[in-house]
């Protein structure tokens, strides 16, 4: 155990100072910091600490959160310049005495630290998040079964909570806001490895276009980012190969 | 309301702000300089005979800064691969060093290949 960890484990309450970008457009259509001194323990997430910042110090922070356990993607914000979920990162681990918690770099911010997520959501609509049939099966004929082993190959993309830490962490999204982006690849490739699905090409049509997956410079932070181990840039390479392999296709089939 | 969203740009050092980026950075830097050389190549290849390049005066040490920055551009890419790509022996996840230190064997085994069998006109020249 780290010797911070075994201090931190003797001292059963600690004062942490948490420094918030505030932006509240009704007053000032500048940002600032604000810092608020909490007393935490060893089990205090970043979480925590707003809401006894919301609850005792200051009621119009603003900030999303939910389920308090890393499974609705709500709490994404920027802690010491990286994207975590707040519900996550305990404050122990981060052994700083002061804390700088932002909005998710790279989305526009409404107020304090929420963020305006339309634009990913939008895209990760364009993709054919859904399986498709050319033909469907009749009630009689029974269920679309899958095996577990078809089930493995697009587990791991399916974890995605729409966080959207990948799309803070991808600084080509950052760049160029049209890219489809890191959780939009990885949703694609959920359903391009899914049996069920019969629309393959018509998904692969949409995402390696314009703006699609060779936008993807292969910076590889966005899976590093992930909360949920669903490696988008993984993803998004995949997408590259069948991407590639697709077009080859049409162009011989064509010849 | 849309108009009171407020749009921070992306910091115009961005890539200086973490190790990661500016690793990535000098790899995307090292792309633009490896296709400058091979334009060059491509050039003397269309003027002259490759016995002849060795004479001249930039050749030498353009190949030697193309080869340092191919090198960086390969070390660096196969090191984001091994990140990305779960490689699993049963159950067991190779670790990401174990991983990046077999593609680098790999790497290092077919360069040698392709050095021995197809690259020796260079070789004499360097």
């Amino acid at each position: 155990m780290p010797m911070g960890h075994r201090i931190l484990n003797l001292m059963k309450h600690f004062t942490v100072t948490i420094r918030i970008q505030r932006y509240m457009p009704q007053h000032d259509e500048k940002t600032c910091y604000q810092d608020f001194k909490v007393l935490v323990t060893k089990d205090t997430t970043v979480l925590d600490a707003l809401n006894m910042i919301k609850d005792y110090q200051d009621g119009s922070l603003a900030y999303r959160w939910s389920c308090r356990m890393a499974i609705c993607g709500s709490c994404g914000m920027m802690i010491n310049r990286k994207p975590m979920l707040a519900c996550q990162t305990f404050i122990k681990d981060l052994l700083k005495n002061v804390i700088v918690v932002e909005p998710l770099r790279n989305f526009p911010v409404i107020k304090d630290l929420v963020v305006d997520i339309d634009d990913p959501m939008e895209k990760m609509r364009g993709v054919m998040p859904y399986v498709e049939r050319m033909k469907q099966k009749s009630l009689e004929e029974g269920e679309y079964d899958q095996t577990p082993e078809q089930l493995a190959v697009f587990k791991k993309t399916s974890q995605c909570i729409k966080c959207m830490l990948c799309y803070a962490a991808c600084p080509v999204y950052g760049l160029d806001r049209k890219f489809i982006g890191p959780a939009a690849g990885a949703l694609a490739m959920r359903y391009q490895d899914d049996s069920r699905d019969e629309t393959k090409n018509e998904r692969l049509e949409r995402v390696i276009g314009k703006d699609g997956v060779w936008n993807c410079s292969f910076v590889g932070e966005c899976s590093v980012a992930c909360p949920k181990g669903v490696d988008p840039a993984l993803a998004l390479q995949k997408l590259k190969i069948a991407g590639v392999i697709h077009s080859t296709k049409k162009i011989l089939h064509r010849l | 309301m849309k108009s009171n969203l407020l749009q921070i740009p992306l910091a115009r050092w961005w890539w200086t702000k973490k190790l990661t980026y500016f690793v990535y950075f000098v790899r995307e830097f090292t792309g633009v300089v490896i296709a400058t050389y091979i334009f060059y190549l491509l050039y003397l290849y269309a003027k002259y005979d490759p016995g002849y390049f060795k004479e001249l005066h930039l050749f030498r040490p353009f190949t030697w800064i193309a080869l340092i920055f191919a090198l960086i551009h390969t070390v660096t890419w196969l090191y984001v691969t091994a990140r990305i790509v779960p490689v699993r022996v049963g159950r067991v996840q190779i670790p990401q060093l174990i991983l990046f230190i077999m593609l680098m064997g790999v790497w290092c085994g077919i360069s040698m290949l392709l050095l021995l069998y197809f690259y020796d006109p260079i070789i004499y020249t360097l």
